[in-house]
């Protein structure tokens, strides 16, 4: 038994030093750096838990080599805090973050506790029993499932935040291309009429009738309700999603204006550039619709040395608490997730960016780095 | 009072003559003195009116003609970097040429008996700005730098460097006066202390990073990376607000 547990005990280290390596740059040397202190590492944990009860219980060496089962139970859970070490290590690297981290390190930390506590029991005696030896690599093993599980529930969180993304995404799409829909149909309109209407004038004139012509042109000019506006910044996602939500936000009697220089350069991808302009103009929108007083947006998208982006919009007081607004909207799944997607992707553009609210005005601003520099 | 130089420029020789009438109302009930000067054609406006321009409104599209309102706002940016334009259009667009020659506003034509008057006034509040001026005694003489060439002030033990941009180069103004008093009569007009010897002009800020600050002409300044956080968002507030 104690063979088989030498060769599992071994295969597990093995195991931790290639979790600990995993994702090295493929240079030789990195690689033989990489493995060395994976070596070490693992070497430390393994050795030194060992170390560590052998002074709390305060055994010789020769007293730890004399109970057998004592000491595979020890040197068993040494080496699989080191596996769990090398794994923490490696979802550090892989951007794991302060509560997942806590989460994975819980259970190893209790159930280490708790083996110490069951052989503290049998300080006394020569060894522990079988049954305790058993219960002991039980709550080993458990460490791994453990692990297993958070790992999982955090790829099924991230799932879950990408669905919302990508939830959001479709809905902004399937908005364009309604609003473009509506556009084409209505600018086909719009040209049948001006033919009708340019008729209708010439016949009128023709007629000596100028008094009913200018009354005619008033009526069709009180009739053109919608404001007519364009955005072009050579960048044809910030061009569509201003120009959809600048729309949305006339018809609420909303003013907003737009100042921009050449966005063709911006080099943030996509979506991430869509999602966070429809999350930013949406919010101002909401907030606008809010305010009783004069109902104002303005956004800025300037590249220079960097993405500029600023959008700011009369609204109510609003709190600010570091990244977190109390929302006013109705429960719903989407809403939270807004200004926290506004905050994920800016992060991991690794932008600098606030949120304030003063005299009137809620306003955010960000700096996002852009490799390529903008123009105008 | 400073008479006021408007210029306005339209195809439609009837809505030329119209705006030209509503502006004229519009100064009349502010009590404002001022010459508008209307155009219909570019080759018409003289270089000399360009120079002297305080305020133009200009429409984009000129469909009869080889040029358009953003051909006159060029020629007029080259010539005034402070005139106020104002675009008056019957279609906005938000276009990357705009930026370029810093349109103040865009006016729909339709929506000009409603919003002429505010977009003049602001206007001209928006003049007052550019032309806004720091006055610094040298030698008895009180000398007026303008606030929107001033590149940073210097604190050197107890005199104050003030370098400001003049025809293409950098001129130093030596003057006694502590920097933290400077800070109080020009932080409202963008200005920030980056550091404690240097108070900097935001409107002449290229880069700003933890431990550097560049400006115009491409001068690099050292910058408190204690204070940068808040100071960044300080900076990227006011540039949202210009």
């Amino acid at each position: 038994m104690e063979l088989v547990f030498k060769y599992i005990g071994l295969a597990v280290q093995l195991l931790a030093v290639l979790v600990f390596c995993w994702g090295t740059p493929k240079k030789w040397y990195r690689i033989a750096l990489s493995l060395l202190a994976g070596c070490a590492f693992v070497w430390l944990i393994s050795n030194g838990f060992v170390l560590g009860v052998r002074s709390l219980f305060g055994l010789s060496l020769w007293d730890f080599q004399n109970r057998q089962l004592f000491s595979l139970a020890v040197i068993s859970e040494g080496q699989i805090l080191s596996f769990v070490g090398a794994w923490i290590v490696r979802q550090i690297r892989t951007g794991y973050q302060g509560g997942w981290l806590l989460l994975s390190l819980l259970f190893p930390i209790l159930s280490m506790a708790a083996l110490l506590v069951m052989l503290f029991t049998y300080l006394g005696r020569t060894d522990i029993s079988e049954t305790t030896f058993f219960t002991c690599c039980l709550l080993e093993l458990s460490n791994l499932a453990a692990l297993g599980v958070v790992h999982a529930t955090r790829k099924s969180t991230l799932l879950g935040q990408e669905m919302v993304l990508l939830h959001q995404q479709l809905q902004i799409q399937s908005e364009s291309i309604v609003s473009l829909e509506k556009s084409y149909r209505a600018q086909r309109q719009t040209t049948h009429d001006y033919q009708n209407q340019l008729l209708t004038v010439y016949h009128l004139l023709q007629d000596g009738k100028d008094g009913p012509a200018r009354e005619y042109v008033g009526q069709l000019l009180d009739g053109q309700s919608e404001r007519v506006f364009s955005v072009n910044t050579g960048n044809a996602i910030v061009d569509a999603v201003v120009h959809q939500k600048f729309q949305a936000a006339y018809q609420q009697g909303i003013e907003a204006s737009f100042r921009g220089n050449d966005l063709s350069g911006i080099d943030m991808k996509m979506n991430e550039l869509v999602v966070l302009l429809s999350n930013l103009l949406d919010n101002a929108i909401e907030g606008c619709g809010r305010y009783s007083g004069e109902r104002k947006l303005e956004c800025s998208m300037i590249l220079q040395e960097g993405l500029f982006l600023s959008v700011r919009n009369t609204s109510p007081a609003v709190t600010v608490h570091g990244k977190y607004i109390p929302t006013a909207k109705e429960p719903k799944r989407e809403h939270g997730y807004g200004l926290r997607t506004i905050c994920r992707i800016l992060d991991q553009n690794k932008a600098q960016y606030s949120f304030r609210y003063a005299d009137g005005w809620f306003e955010f601003a960000a700096e996002i780095p852009n490799e390529r520099a903008g123009g105008l | 009072m400073e008479l006021i130089n408007i210029l306005v420029c339209d195809d439609d020789p009837v809505f030329l003559r119209q705006q030209a009438d509503n502006i004229a109302v519009v100064l009349e009930k502010h009590h404002l003195l001022a010459r508008v000067h209307t155009f219909s054609d570019k080759s018409d406006i003289p270089e000399s009116l360009l120079q002297c321009c305080d305020m133009a409104f200009l429409d984009i599209d000129f469909p009869k003609a080889a040029f358009n309102g953003m051909d006159i706002a060029r020629r007029l940016r080259l010539s005034n970097r402070d005139a106020v334009i104002i675009f008056v259009t019957n279609y906005v667009e938000y276009a990357r040429e705009g930026y370029e020659v810093q349109a103040f506003r865009y006016l729909l034509k339709k929506e000009i008996p409603q919003k002429l008057e505010k977009c003049l006034l602001l206007g001209l509040e928006h003049l007052q700005t550019l032309r806004k001026t720091y006055p610094i005694q040298i030698n008895r003489e009180t000398i007026h730098l303008p606030v929107e060439d001033i590149l940073y002030f210097e604190s050197q033990k107890h005199t104050a460097v003030a370098y400001v941009l003049c025809n293409g180069s950098i001129k130093p103004y030596r003057f006694y006066g502590p920097l933290s008093n400077i800070e109080a009569d020009l932080e409202q007009d963008g200005f920030l202390r980056v550091q404690k010897s240097f108070l900097v002009n935001m409107r002449h800020i290229l880069k700003y990073q933890a431990r550097e600050i560049v400006l115009t002409g491409d001068i690099s300044l050292p910058a408190s990376p204690k204070t940068y956080a808040e100071l960044k968002q300080k900076f990227l507030f006011w540039k949202g607000r210009q």
